[in-house]
């Protein structure tokens, strides 16, 4: 994956929380260039969502500042630690979402879809392997089939910068890995920039290019895939456990 | 060991609970003396009831059908205006220059009880079903306008937030997100409103507003206590069908509430 020297997205001595003179995320400096695929890692509780919150603009940061490269209303892609999928609407109809940008008000409150997209929806879902699984709700799936309805909602909306909280929590090291390879070459694709974050760190270290250590609300260090490919998992796993 | 209560019993609160009863029962000046009197007129009453008149029971059943013609009218009606102004009352989807007005509208339409609203009704199209649809209609708008907000307040943030980030409007979130989200409660709201039309309607019917309880306040008029025993056994069988049929459309559309085996 080609990199430019252009950060998609610049973190500047973020500190953010949820009471005032308590703050969750303390100081925390990072730049992720564009195409890159970086994930956070840590402990639960050390303040990972909470930087993935304040970078989506759903806290506001108590101090330091949050820049994003692509502008746009659709620019900006999330999956949720629980994926954000609509229960009670089918795997194809949440695939569907994911283009709600580019939906006009008439055809918003018609609930409207053109065939194209719906065929764009359709061949999502193949891609990521649910080909036939179009009229299953969410929760006739499997935590794996989910987290590919996810993407699949993800390659139609086709974001500059995507966020993903716990994206590989809870899966099997197969389906970790089959839906690793479906959102890499997503990545490949669009050249999307992906940040993500984790407390596995293997599953975070087997996807990223790059991972910031994390705890205490604070970034301990920066490692690079030809280090982390270089180092035992125990030394990597000991910087976590024992900041 | 200590024994154990589960839950712990709130003695406190039962206590708390039993002092503001009495409190509120002598404020009131109650005199529960009255019912053994009570019994007696209850007596001469029911030997006037019974047995019931059969020869009601045509117009009562064109009273429960001109009812249950009222109450589901009114009912969609109600949910079809309730909707978009539950969600516009909805803190988590709008901003509080609208959610405020949204709520204060079906605030005060709660504030009328229904039979008030057909007394107003009744004045304004003058007696009969009309007034009964419109009563019953504005005050289903009122009331499911409250149950829509709350249910929709009440959904996981997490679909809002990933579609939020992706570009959708709020607009677009209520449209696309809440209201499939919540289709299931709102549907269950429907079915209790339409329980509740049903028997609000036989009192509405009082004021004129027509349906099954204008032919009640008739025979009740009149003294007629075996023709009003016809008539409320008519409301009554009608009312175990309608939890038949609701409990049915329940399970098959909102919850797997398991059956009989």
């Amino acid at each position: 994956m080609s990199q430019t020297a252009a950060p998609a997205l610049s973190v500047e001595a973020l500190s953010a929380g949820y009471s005032a003179g308590r703050p969750v995320v303390q100081g925390v400096s990072f730049a992720v260039p564009a195409g890159a695929w970086w994930a956070g890692v840590g402990p639960s509780g050390c303040g990972k969502t909470t930087l993935l919150r304040t970078i989506l603009g759903l806290l506001s940061p108590s101090a330091g500042r949050v820049r994003r490269a692509a502008e746009g209303r659709d620019a900006l892609g999330y999956i949720p630690q629980q994926l954000g999928l609509v229960q009670n609407l089918s795997a194809r109809e949440n695939v569907l979402l994911g283009g709600v940008a580019r939906l006009g008000t008439w055809r918003s409150l018609r609930g409207r879809f053109t065939a194209d997209e719906v065929s764009a929806a359709e061949h999502a879902l193949e891609e990521v392997g649910l080909a036939g699984r179009g009229d299953a709700r969410p929760t006739e799936l499997s935590g794996g089939e989910r987290r590919r309805v996810a993407i699949a909602r993800a390659m139609i909306q086709r974001p500059t910068l995507l966020l993903a909280d716990e994206f590989l929590a809870e899966l099997d090291p197969i389906t970790s890995a089959a839906v690793v390879g479906v959102l890499q070459r997503l990545r490949t694709e669009t050249g999307m920039t992906v940040l993500c974050v984790e407390h596995d760190l293997h599953a975070a270290a087997s996807a990223a290019d790059r991972i910031v250590v994390m705890a205490a609300g604070r970034k301990l260090r920066e490692v690079g895939r030809e280090e982390m490919d270089a180092m035992e998992p125990a030394q990597l796993l000991s910087w976590i456990t024992r900041p | 060991m200590n024994a154990h209560t589960f839950p712990p019993a709130p003695r406190k609160r039962v206590l708390g609970a039993v002092v503001l009863a009495v409190l509120a029962a002598w404020y009131l000046g109650l005199d529960f003396t009255a019912l053994a009197d009570g019994w007696r007129n209850l007596g001469v009453l029911a030997g006037d009831a019974f047995p019931p008149q059969a020869g009601v029971l045509p117009t009562a059943i064109r009273g429960l059908v001109e009812t249950l013609a009222i109450a589901l009218l009114a009912t969609l009606i109600g949910f079809v205006l309730a909707i978009p102004l539950g969600v516009a009352a909805t803190r988590t989807l709008f901003p509080l220059w609208l959610v405020g007005p949204a709520r204060l509208v079906a605030a005060a339409i709660r504030t009328m009880p229904s039979l008030l609203w057909a007394v107003l009704m009744v004045i304004l199209v003058g007696f009969g079903p009309l007034a009964g649809v419109l009563a019953m209609g504005v005050y289903s708008t009122g009331h499911l306008a409250k149950l829509a907000y709350e249910a929709l307040e009440g959904l996981p943030a997490e679909p809002f937030e990933a579609l939020s980030a992706a570009g959708a409007t709020r607009l677009q979130l209520a449209r696309l997100v809440a209201i499939p989200e919540a289709s299931n409660q709102l549907l269950s709201h429907l079915l209790y409103m339409l329980e509740y039309n049903v028997r609000a309607s036989s009192i509405v019917g009082f004021v004129g507003a027509g349906g099954i309880g204008m032919y009640l306040g008739r025979y009740l008029q009149m003294m007629q206590y075996d023709g009003v025993v016809t008539l409320l056994a008519v409301v009554f069988v009608a009312i175990v069908a309608m939890d038949a049929g609701s409990l049915w459309l329940r399970r098959r559309y909102i919850t797997r509430i398991p059956g009989p085996r």
